[in-house]
C-alpha cells in the first residue's frame, strides 16, 4: 500500500492522502445504502429493505457500531420516512437480537443527550420511531406504555413551566397514530388512565398566548386552533374510530410473518431529565389551516381539521422542508413524491403547509424567501395545476384579509409582489376592484397599495401604472422623485434660500468639509436663545439647508447619495451631535425622500452604521407627530425592525469580541502556568496580562454601553406605543403618564405629541368614534410583533419592564399583550 | 457511542446552490490558492445577465430579502461608463450570500433569469467591461437579439453596419 504525499498542486488543493483505505468508503457506501433505500428501484419498497437487511446483518461483525450510528441519525432526521426506517430495524432484530437491544440502548441514550441540550423537535421523532419500533415487534407494547406513564406523569410536576409538561404530553399524544392501535389492543386500561390524564391536562393549562399566535382573528372558515387543542381532538377521533388509521405507510405489514417471530426488548425506565434553568422549551404554535374539502370539489377529498390523516400529511410535509430547504429542485420533487398522491389533493396539503410556514408566528422556521422560491420550483414541476392552487390561495388570503394579523400581511405582501415579479406581474387585478371603494386604511385597499409599492421597487414606476387597470391609480405608489425645496426661483424668499444656492455650487466644485462648515456659519438660528456663540448647538435651519442640498445633488442614484454621506461625514457628525440635531436630520431626509421611502430606509440604514443617527433617534423619529400619518406604512416597520436589528448584532458583536478577548486571556493563563522553567517573575507576568486585561476592561465597559442602548431603545419604543395606544383609553392614561413623567422619560418632543394625543382623545370621546379602527388593530399587532420577534433580548431586560411600564393599572389591552408574550415561556 | 447528536447525513448536507462554479477571474491578482481561499470565504455575489436598464434600487430590494447588503457595485461599459448587465452584490455575512444563492439565483429581476456566482471581493477596476468595446466579453461574441442588452452582440452589430447596402 503505497502512500504518496502530494505536494500543492497547481490548483493549490491539498490532497486527502491517498490510501486504499476502505473503512471510509464503505461507511459512506453504507450511509448512501441506507439512507436511499427504496428511491429510483424498479423493486418494490419491501423487496430493497430485504436487500439490505441482509447486506448490514452481513456487515455488523465489522461494522456494527458505524451501522448503529447511521441508523440512529436516520431515525432522528428523517422522521419522514419512519416507518420504512423501523421495518429495517425491526428486519435486523428478527435476524439478530443482541443488535436489535444495542439499537434501543443507543437510542435512548440520544434521546437523553437531545433532552439534555434542548433538542425538543428532533427528540420528537425519537419518541415516535420507538413507538413505531412496537409495530415492528422490537420492543414490547407494556415497556412502550410505561415510558408514556412516565412522560403523563410530568405534566403532575410542580413549579414548571407550561411549555414543559406541554412537550412531554404532546410526544405521548403525536405517537398515537403510528402505535395508538397496538398499545390499546395490549394495554387498554392503561391507555384510558392516560388519555383521560391527557384530557384533564389539556383542560387545566392555561392558554391566553394563543391569540398571539393566531393568523386570523376569525373562527370562520377555519379556526386557528392552538395544536395541542388540535392534536387532542384528532386523538379522541382517532379512538372514536377503533385507532383505524389508514394513511401512514406501513412496509413492515408486508413482514408480519417475519417480524412476529422476533424477540421483543422492554425500554429500560425512563425518567424524564429534570427541569433546570437553562431548559428552553419549545414555544406553543397554532395550527394553521386555510383548506378544506370544499376548496377542490373536483379532486381527492381533503381529510378533514380533525383527521389523524390531515396531522400525519401536514407533518411529513413539514420534515421534508426542513430536510431540503436548502435544495430548492430536491424539495419540491419530494414534497411532490410524498407517498399517496392520488388519495389526497396533494398540491392543496403542500400549498397549505409552505403557507403555515411563511405565516407562523412569531418567525418563520426558514428564510422567507426561500418559500417564493419554493414555490417558483413547484409551478415549474406542475406547471398544469398548481399555479392555480396558488391563485386560488392568493385570492382566499385576500378574501380575509381583514382579520388578518397585520405582520402576517407584512410577510403576504413580500410574497406576492416578489412572486408577481417572476411572472411578468400578471395578475386580475379587476377582480379586487372592490377594494376602490374602501377607506383607504383599511386592509384590502391597504394591501394593494403595499404591494404595488413592493411590484415597483423591484421594476420601475411606469410599468406599474401600465400593469394596473386605470381605477386603480388611487391605489399607485407615487412617482419616487426627490423633493427639493430650495429648487424653485419661486422659493427664495425661504431663509437659507441663498446659502443653499452657494452650497450647491461650492460641492459641485469640489468643497471639503471645512469650507462647506464656512458656508454654514452664516446660516442664523431659529433658536437663537440656544446658540451658544460657537456655532455648533443645534441649529434646525443649518441642517436643513445643508441635508436638502446635499441630498438633492446626490440623488440620481444609492450610490451617489452613500458617497455623499460619506464625504461630507465630519459635517453630519457636528450637525447631528445633539439628540434633537440627529431627529432633525432624519425629519429633513423624509422630507427630501418621502415619494421614495426606500431610499429613506437605506439611507436610515447608512446614517446609522456610520453613526451620525442613532437607534434612539430613530425611533423616536418613527414616532414623532410629522410621520403619524405613515405609521401604519410597511416602510416604517421595515425601517424599524431593522433598526432593532442592527442593534442586536451590535451587541452580540461586542459581547463575542469580549469573550474572545477572555478567553485569549485564559490561555495566556494557561499556558504560562503550564510552562515549568520561567521564573515566578511578578511584573513580567503583569506585564503579559497588562494589554489584554486593559483591553477586557474597554470591551466590557462597551458591552455595558451597548446593551443600555439596547434597553432603552426597546424601551423608547415601548413607551411611545404605549402611550399611542393607551390614548384611546382614559381609563389609567394620565396616571401612566405621570408615572412615566416620573421616571423622565418623556423627552420634550413626546411631550408636545402627549398633547395632541390629548387633544384628539378629547375629538374622539366627543365623537363617538369607535376605538377598533384598523390603525387601532395594526398598531396591538405591530407591537405583539416586536415583543415576539426579539423575545430572547427582551426576556433580559423583563424586570425593568414589569416594574416600570407594564403594571396592573395599564390599560387591559396593552396588559393583555405583555401577559401573553409572558405565558409564551412559562 | 459518544456525541452521537453530532452525527450527520451527507445527503441532507447537500447545498448544491452554494457550490463554488469553474469560472474563475483571469485578472485575479494572487495565487492560486489565495483565489480559491477568497471564494469559500467570500460575501460578495457576481451578479450576471441583468438588463442594461436594471438600476441598484431593483438590485437592493431584490438581494435584500436575503439580509443586509452592505454594497452594489454596478458593472459599466468601460468606455461609456453607463451600466453593461452585471454588478457585485457584497453582503456584510457570507451566510446571507449563501441564501441569495440558494434563493435568487436562476429567478427573475427584470423578467430576466439572473445568475449568481461567488466572487473573490471587488476591487477597483473590475466594475468595467473587458470586452474589446466596452461591454462585457459576452456580448461581443453573442449571435442572439437581446432588447435588455443592446440588441445583436457587439460582433453581429458590426458585421451588419458593414452589410449596410449603400444609398445610391
Amino acid at each position: 500500500m503505497s502512500r504518496r504525499r502530494h505536494s500543492d498542486d497547481s490548483d493549490g488543493q491539498p490532497h486527502k492522502r491517498r490510501r486504499t483505505s476502505e473503512p471510509s468508503e464503505i461507511e459512506e457506501r453504507l450511509e448512501s445504502l441506507i439512507c436511499r433505500v427504496g428511491e429510483k428501484s424498479n423493486s418494490s419498497l419491501e423487496s430493497n429493505l430485504e436487500g439490505l437487511a441482509g447486506v448490514l446483518e452481513a456487515d455488523l461483525p465489522n461494522y456494527k457500531s458505524k451501522i448503529l450510528r447511521i441508523l440512529c441519525t436516520v431515525a432522528r432526521l428523517l422522521p419522514e420516512k419512519l416507518t420504512v426506517y423501523t421495518t429495517l430495524v425491526g428486519l435486523l432484530n428478527a435476524r439478530n437480537y443482541n443488535f436489535g437491544g444495542e439499537f434501543v440502548e443507543a437510542m435512548i441514550r440520544q434521546l437523553k443527550e437531545c433532552l439534555k441540550v434542548n433538542m425538543y423537535n428532533e427528540a420528537v421523532h425519537l419518541v415516535r420511531f420507538l413507538s413505531d419500533l412496537v409495530n415492528c415487534h422490537v420492543i414490547a407494547a407494556p415497556s412502550m406504555v410505561a415510558m408514556f406513564e412516565n412522560f403523563v406523569s410530568v405534566t403532575q410536576e410542580e413549579d414548571v413551566p407550561q411549555v414543559r409538561c406541554d412537550w412531554y404530553m404532546f410526544a405521548f399524544l403525536s405517537s398515537l397514530p403510528w402505535v395508538g392501535k397496538e398499545l390499546y389492543e395490549k394495554k387498554d386500561a392503561e391507555m384510558d388512565r392516560l388519555l383521560s390524564q391527557a384530557e384533564s391536562y389539556l383542560k387545566r393549562r392555561q392558554k391566553i398566548h394563543v391569540p398571539m399566535l393566531q393568523v386570523w382573528t376569525a373562527d370562520k372558515p377555519h379556526p386557528q386552533e392552538e395544536y395541542l387543542d388540535c392534536l387532542w381532538s384528532q386523538i379522541q377521533k382517532l379512538k372514536k374510530d377503533r385507532w383505524q388509521e389508514r394513511h401512514i405507510l406501513r412496509p413492515y405489514l408486508a413482514f408480519d410473518s417475519v417480524l412476529c417471530e422476533a424477540l421483543q426488548h422492554n425500554l429500560p425506565p425512563f425518567t424524564p431529565p429534570p427541569h433546570t434553568e437553562d431548559s428552553v422549551y419549545p414555544m406553543p404554535r397554532v395550527i394553521f389551516r386555510m383548506f378544506d374539502y370544499t376548496d377542490d370539489p373536483e379532486g381527492p377529498v381533503m381529510p378533514g381539521s380533525h383527521s389523524v390523516e390531515r396531522f400525519v400529511i401536514e407533518e411529513n410535509l413539514h420534515c421534508i422542508i426542513k430536510s431540503h430547504w436548502k435544495e430548492r429542485k430536491t424539495c419540491a420533487a419530494q414534497l411532490l413524491s410524498y407517498p399517496g398522491n392520488n388519495k389526497i389533493p396533494l398540491n392543496y396539503h403542500i400549498v397549505e403547509v409552505i403557507f403555515a410556514e411563511l405565516f407562523q408566528l412569531p418567525s418563520p422556521p426558514h428564510i422567507e424567501v426561500m418559500y417564493t422560491t419554493l414555490l417558483i420550483e413547484l409551478c415549474k414541476l406542475q406547471p398544469g395545476s398548481l399555479p392555480q392552487v396558488l391563485a386560488q390561495a392568493t385570492e382566499m388570503l385576500y378574501m380575509r384579509l381583514d382579520t388578518m394579523n397585520t405582520t402576517c400581511v407584512d410577510r403576504f405582501i413580500n410574497w406576492f409582489s416578489h412572486h408577481l415579479s417572476n411572472f411578468q406581474f400578471r395578475w386580475s387585478w379587476e377582480d379586487w376592484s372592490d377594494c376602490l371603494t374602501q377607506d383607504l386604511e383599511k386592509p384590502k385597499p391597504k394591501f394593494v397599495r403595499e404591494v404595488l409599492e413592493k411590484c415597483m421597487r423591484l421594476s420601475y414606476h411606469q410599468r406599474i401604472i401600465d400593469i394596473v387597470p386605470a381605477s386603480f391609480s388611487v391605489l399607485s405608489p407615487a412617482n419616487p422623485v426627490c423633493i427639493y425645496k430650495y429648487g424653485d426661483e419661486s422659493n427664495r424668499s425661504l431663509p437659507g434660500y441663498t446659502v443653499a444656492l452657494c452650497l450647491t455650487i461650492a460641492i459641485k466644485n469640489k468643497a471639503s468639509n471645512d469650507e462647506i462648515f464656512g458656508i454654514l456659519k452664516d446660516v442664523p438660528n431659529p433658536n437663537q436663545d440656544d446658540d451658544d456663540g460657537e456655532g455648533f448647538t443645534f441649529n434646525p435651519l443649518k441642517i436643513e439647508v445643508f441635508v436638502q442640498t446635499l441630498l438633492h445633488l446626490a440623488a440620481k442614484s444609492f450610490s451617489h447619495s452613500f458617497s455623499a454621506l460619506a464625504k461630507f461625514h465630519e459635517v453630519f457628525k457636528t450637525l447631528a451631535e445633539s439628540d434633537e440635531g440627529k431627529l432633525h436630520v432624519l425629519r429633513v431626509v423624509y422630507e427630501v425622500w418621502k415619494n421614495h421611502p426606500q431610499m429613506i430606509a437605506v439611507l436610515v440604514d447608512k446614517m446609522i452604521r456610520t453613526q451620525i443617527v442613532d437607534c434612539a433617534a430613530v425611533a423616536n423619529w418613527i414616532f414623532s407627530s410629522e410621520l403619524a400619518h405613515d405609521f401604519t406604512r410597511f416602510y416604517i416597520w421595515e425601517i424599524l425592525h431593522s433598526t432593532i436589528r442592527k442593534m442586536n448584532k451590535h451587541v452580540l458583536k461586542i459581547h463575542k469580541e469580549l469573550e474572545e478577548t477572555k478567553a485569549r486571556l485564559a490561555r495566556q493563563h494557561k499556558r504560562r502556568d503550564s510552562d515549568d522553567d520561567d521564573d515566578d517573575d511578578d511584573r513580567s507576568t503583569d506585564r503579559e496580562d497588562g494589554p489584554l486585561e486593559e483591553q477586557i476592561e474597554r470591551l466590557q465597559e462597551k458591552v455595558e454601553s451597548a446593551q443600555s442602548e439596547q434597553k432603552n431603545l426597546f424601551l423608547v419604543i415601548f413607551q411611545v406605543m404605549m402611550v399611542k395606544v393607551s390614548s384611546w383609553f382614559r381609563l389609567g392614561f394620565f396616571f401612566n403618564l405621570m408615572r412615566l413623567n416620573e421616571f423622565g422619560f418623556f423627552s420634550p418632543l413626546l411631550q408636545r405629541f402627549i398633547m395632541l394625543l390629548t387633544e384628539h382623545l378629547v375629538r374622539c370621546e366627543t365623537g363617538g368614534i369607535d376605538v377598533f379602527t384598523p390603525w387601532y388593530k395594526s398598531c396591538i399587532e405591530r407591537l405583539q410583533q416586536i415583543f415576539l420577534q426579539h423575545h430572547q433580548i427582551i426576556q433580559q431586560y423583563m424586570v425593568t419592564l414589569e416594574n416600570l411600564l407594564f403594571t396592573a393599572e395599564l390599560d387591559h389591552h396593552i396588559l393583555a399583550v405583555f401577559q401573553q408574550f409572558c405565558a409564551l415561556q412559562a | 457511542m459518544s456525541g452521537l447528536l453530532h452525527t450527520t447525513l451527507s445527503g441532507l448536507n447537500s447545498d448544491s446552490y452554494c457550490e463554488i462554479s469553474q469560472y474563475r477571474d483571469q485578472h485575479f491578482r494572487g495565487s492560486r490558492q489565495l483565489q480559491e481561499k477568497s471564494l469559500k470565504i467570500s460575501s460578495t455575489l457576481y451578479v450576471g445577465n441583468l438588463s442594461f436598464y436594471t438600476t441598484e434600487e431593483q438590485i437592493q430590494e431584490l438581494f435584500s430579502k436575503c439580509g443586509d447588503v452592505k454594497r452594489i457595485v454596478m458593472g459599466l461599459d468601460k468606455i461609456k461608463k453607463t451600466p453593461c448587465g452585471f454588478c457585485f452584490v457584497e453582503y456584510y455575512t457570507r451566510a446571507d450570500a449563501e441564501h441569495a444563492m440558494r434563493f435568487i439565483n436562476g429567478t427573475r429581476l427584470d423578467d430576466r433569469i439572473i445568475r449568481t456566482d461567488w466572487d473573490a471581493g471587488f476591487k477597483e477596476g473590475r466594475q468595467y467591461g473587458r470586452g474589446k468595446t466596452g461591454g462585457q466579453v459576452r456580448d461581443e461574441y453573442r449571435t442572439d437579439y437581446d432588447v435588455g442588452r443592446g440588441g445583436f452582440g457587439k460582433i453581429i452589430q458590426m458585421q451588419k453596419a458593414n452589410h449596410q447596402p449603400a444609398i445610391y
